[in-house]
Parts: structure tokens; C-alpha cells; sequence
């Protein structure tokens, strides 16, 4: 049984890794696009509505959260282009920018820097929990919080532990059923409040005397949520049949759907402050509180966020644990997922990674850009297209992304500069601003040009060009 | 044992990538429909109209 789980995941692992033919390929633009919602959408998705309505009036949210996503998305998704085209992995294609060993060492910065959204997951199954014993008389001590949050991670993970069959059958009733609650907050949220409530709401105090600030902070929220997608863009454009519907399939998944459910979560929180004077980001409270008799609809939200917290987890650590085995091919899967629920299970502990939302998305951001810069500029304008595909998958003979004992530092130089101009304008820690012209641009966004700006100038340097395209003999298609 | 297991791993895996690399650099190997121009162009529309919004949005 151990050893099948293995051999699931080793299979998984190379599917993950070989490129796909073109007469292999499953989807069109609507498979696709339905797949890639269902990725989108999770319970967090409701933490990032409440944390915008705090920062900017109801027009204001749906500006930045439909097209602020889509403008990002439309720009740094480009590159899933080569994913159709070759058939393989954007991961394949950076083994070009940070080199056969960095390119290791980024999937694990990347794992470091996105897994706290399952935190973010369990400390909602945690709240979920404890709000609705309330609501049944029953009163959980503070010291449960952080115990009924590594519940979560450990029920999830041991779905995963159990391999692709129990993923399977998770991802089938967790679509639905995210799906499902999604309707009903938005049902329960428009009809609990007038419309013009939600219509016309603008937050009463976001901390800043001038306003565009908090807007400028909403549109980097909306562009740091929508770019943490690109360890994961290529999974399913690559087995998309035409390159147009692999690249607008990610885009529109994420830019409506998943979009969609952070206006639902913003609903759902502008509702509850009007009716409790408070803002909430736990769709449980809401729904109890909004809804009559609250006590019969209890029950049936406790399996309901439970199970939708608990699946999320299990295919993230699922998805996480493939991710990781693709590139530490000789470790085992369970240990890697073992490692993955200790490090949300440390986060659960420390317990602040909700009241950190904004600057963990910043901060995760801060990195995401300048990589998703480097695979844009790379792919169109450094490499124009074309890439050794033998070096890139470490074949016998071919060392053209070997660079520096396996490292390209030109690519992690320009990663440390995007961090540092991202910095430079704005600290996530304490949300200070530090260059008003600059915050215009969002500390995501200046990022990403800068950086791309920085890898294509450097590339124009001739030594430097010659270090990094040692591939032009290699190329065969 | 376990590295001998490891290194059948990473063989088999290389022949099927090696296979499909050959396969498609052969000369009838058909690659998906390109990226055209017109897609360009609607990318580079979709980009300006939410631009655009993204302004009027700060003045709301």
C-alpha cells in the first residue's frame, strides 16, 4: 500500500515532468477554464473580499478585483504560451533562468513563501469550529484555536498521505461544495442587506489621510492574490490543445472566478458589519448569523466549511508534495508531506497569519514578481522563444543550463534586486510607504518591470549574453 | 537497493522524455495552433481597457 502511494506519486511526478504531444493533450478552452476555477476558488478567497473592504469603498473593490486581476494576469501569463508549445512545465523553462540546482532552490522558496495560505485555510477551519460550538452553547478555550487548526492540516494531510484515488474523490465533492457556500453567501449577503448598503458602502477609517493610498494597497492586494498562482500556471495549459485557450483559460479562471469569490467574501463582510458593526471573513459566522433559524443551518455549515478547509488542504499538500518530488526525485512523498503539515502546523502555533494577511501578500509578492518577470522577459525577448529542451530536462551531454555549478546567478541576482525594489517604495511589515511616486506603480508592478527591465538590460551585455545563452546550438525545435 | 531503484528511475524517466523530444522534432510532428497576432492584439486591448478602469477607479 506504502509503496503504491509512492509509485502514484513517482507517476504523477513524471507526468508532471515529460513533455506532452500534441495528440495527448485533453483540454479545450472550456475544460480548461472550468478546471482551472475550481483551482482558484478556496475559503481564503473570502479572507482576501474582507481584507479589501477594509481598505476601499464596494466600486472600488470590483475595479480592482475583476480588472486589477485580469490586467496582471493578462501580462505575466503570457509565457504559459511556451507550456502549450512544448508541452511541459514552466519549472522546465526556469531551469534556463536560475540554472538546474536554483532552479531547486526557488521551488522551495516558492513552497516557503506560499504554504501559508494553508494556515490561512486552517485558521479558518479553526474559527469555523469555534464559532459554531458557540452557537451550540459550547465555549472552546483560547489554548483550542491553535490545536483545532493543526487538526485541519493533519486530517488533510492524511487525504493526501493516502494518494491520488482519495484527492480524486476530495477535489469532485470540493468544487461543488465551495461552489454551493459560495451561493449562499452571496444569496444570504444581498438579501440580509438592503442592496444599496453593499452598493454604495465605503469603508469609515482605513488608516490614511490620503485616499488614493489604501486604493494603490487594494490594487497590489489584487495584484500580489492573482501572482501567486505562478508556481501552479501551467499545470493545465500545458495539456490544452490550442495555445489561445491554455493562456485565456488561466487568466479568465483566476481573473473571474476566482475574482468572484473575493467579491462574494467582501459581500459577505460589508453585510456583516452592517448588521454586527463587525467585519468578518468566516463564512460559518455569517451564514449563522444572517440567516433563521441559524441553529438548524448550523449543522449542515459545520460539514460544509469543514470539509471544503480540510479538502483544500489535502489537495495543496497533494499538489505541494508532487511539486517537490519532481525535484527531489529520491525523497520519499510522505516525507515531504509530513515536512509540509509541520511547517503549517508551526505557522498554526504562531496563529498570526490572518492578522498579517496584507503583508504576507506583499511580502510572497515581493518574489513572486521579479520570477514571473524573468520568465516573461526570458521567453520573449532574452531566449525569444527557444529553448535547449535536452539541457533544460538534464539529459546526458547537455549543460547548457549548468551555468555556475548549477546555478545561473544573473537570475538571482536580478530575483534579489526585484525584492529590493519592491522594498524600496513600500514595507509590508508596517505598511509604510516609502516613495509616493514610485507606490503608484504598486510595489508588485514596479517590481516586475524593474526587473525585467534590469535581466534584459543586463542581457545586452555581451559577456554576460554569452553566459547565458549557451543553449543556441542546442536548440532542435 | 534503494539506489539502484533511484537510478531505474531516472533512466526509464530520461528514455520516455529522450522519445518524446525526438518525436516532436520530427518533421510531421504538429505543434499546437500558435499564439497569433490578433491574439497579441486582443491581450494588448484587454490590458489598456483595465488600465483605463484601474484610473477611473481611483477617483471614485
Amino acid at each position: 500500500m506504502k509503496n503504491n502511494v509512492n509509485r502514484e506519486v513517482e507517476k504523477e511526478a513524471i507526468f508532471g515532468i515529460i513533455p506532452i504531444l500534441q495528440n495527448e493533450k485533453l483540454y479545450g478552452f472550456l475544460d480548461a477554464f472550468l478546471i482551472l476555477s475550481g483551482y482558484c476558488i478556496a475559503t481564503w478567497s473570502y479572507t482576501q473580499g474582507s481584507y479589501l473592504a477594509t481598505l476601499v469603498g464596494f466600486k472600488q473593490l470590483l475595479i480592482g478585483a475583476f480588472l486589477g486581476a485580469i490586467l496582471m494576469l493578462a501580462i505575466y501569463q503570457l509565457p504559459v504560451i511556451l507550456s502549450v508549445r512544448y508541452g511541459i512545465d514552466i519549472w522546465i523553462w526556469l531551469r534556463s533562468v536560475f540554472g538546474k540546482r536554483g532552479v531547486k532552490v526557488m521551488t522551495v522558496v516558492i513552497i516557503i513563501i506560499n504554504f501559508p495560505w494553508y494556515a490561512v485555510c486552517a485558521e479558518l477551519f479553526s474559527s469555523s469550529m469555534t464559532n459554531l460550538a458557540a452557537l451550540f452553547g459550547i465555549v472552546f478555550p483560547d489554548s483550542l484555536h491553535a490545536f483545532l487548526g493543526i487538526l485541519c492540516v493533519l486530517i488533510g494531510t492524511f487525504i493526501a498521505y493516502k494518494g491520488i484515488g482519495a484527492i480524486t474523490w476530495t477535489t469532485r465533492v470540493l468544487v461543488p461544495l465551495l461552489l454551493s457556500l459560495g451561493v449562499m453567501v452571496v444569496i444570504v449577503g444581498f438579501t440580509s442587506v438592503p442592496f444599496d448598503v453593499i452598493w454604495n458602502y465605503k469603508p469609515e477609517n482605513t488608516g490614511y489621510s490620503n485616499n488614493i493610498i489604501p486604493y494603490i494597497i487594494s490594487i497590489e492586494a489584487n495584484f500580489a492574490f492573482v501572482i501567486t498562482l505562478i508556481g501552479g500556471m501551467s499545470g493545465v495549459p500545458r495539456l490544452t490543445k490550442k495555445e489561445n485557450s491554455g493562456f485565456w483559460a488561466g487568466v479568465l479562471g483566476q481573473g473571474l472566478s476566482g475574482s468572484l469569490f473575493v467579491v462574494m467574501g467582501a459581500v459577505m463582510a460589508i453585510a456583516m458589519q452592517y448588521v454586527t458593526g463587525k467585519m468578518v471573513d468566516d463564512p460559518t459566522v455569517m451564514l449563522a448569523t444572517l440567516t433563521v433559524p441559524a441553529f438548524a443551518l448550523a449543522s449542515l455549515l459545520l460539514l460544509l466549511v469543514a470539509f471544503a478547509n480540510i479538502g483544500t488542504q489535502a489537495v495543496g499538500s497533494y499538489l505541494y508534495g508532487v511539486m517537490l518530488k519532481s525535484s527531489f526525485k529520491k525523497m520519499d512523498y510522505r516525507v515531504l508531506i509530513m515536512i509540509l503539515a509541520l511547517y503549517v502546523s508551526i505557522l498554526c502555533v504562531w496563529g498570526k497569519i490572518v492578522e498579517f494577511f496584507g503583508s504576507f501578500l506583499t511580502v510572497s509578492a515581493c518574489i513572486y514578481a521579479p520570477v514571473a518577470a524573468l520568465l516573461f522577459v526570458d521567453f520573449f525577448f532574452v531566449r525569444k522563444q527557444k529553448i535547449s529542451l535536452r539541457s533544460a530536462f538534464g539529459m546526458s551531454g547537455y549543460n547548457a543550463y549548468d551555468y555556475t555549478r548549477g546555478i545561473n546567478w544573473i537570475g538571482f541576482l536580478c530575483v534579489a534586486a526585484g525584492i529590493f525594489m519592491s522594498l524600496l517604495i513600500y514595507n509590508p511589515i508596517t505598511a509604510e510607504v516609502h516613495n509616493i511616486f514610485l507606490f503608484y506603480f504598486t510595489p508588485t508592478g514596479f517590481s516586475f518591470l524593474g526587473t525585467g527591465i534590469l535581466y534584459y538590460g543586463l542581457s545586452r551585455i555581451p559577456f554576460i549574453r554569452r553566459y547565458l545563452l549557451r543553449d543556441r546550438k542546442e536548440l532542435t525545435v | 537497493m534503494k539506489q539502484k531503484d533511484n537510478l531505474q528511475y531516472e533512466d526509464d524517466l530520461n528514455k520516455k522524455i529522450e522519445a518524446r523530444l525526438r518525436e516532436m522534432e520530427s518533421k510531421d510532428y504538429v505543434f499546437a495552433k500558435r499564439f497569433s497576432k490578433m491574439d497579441y492584439i486582443i491581450v494588448l486591448l484587454v490590458v489598456i481597457f483595465c488600465f483605463i478602469f484601474l484610473i477611473i477607479g481611483a477617483y471614485l
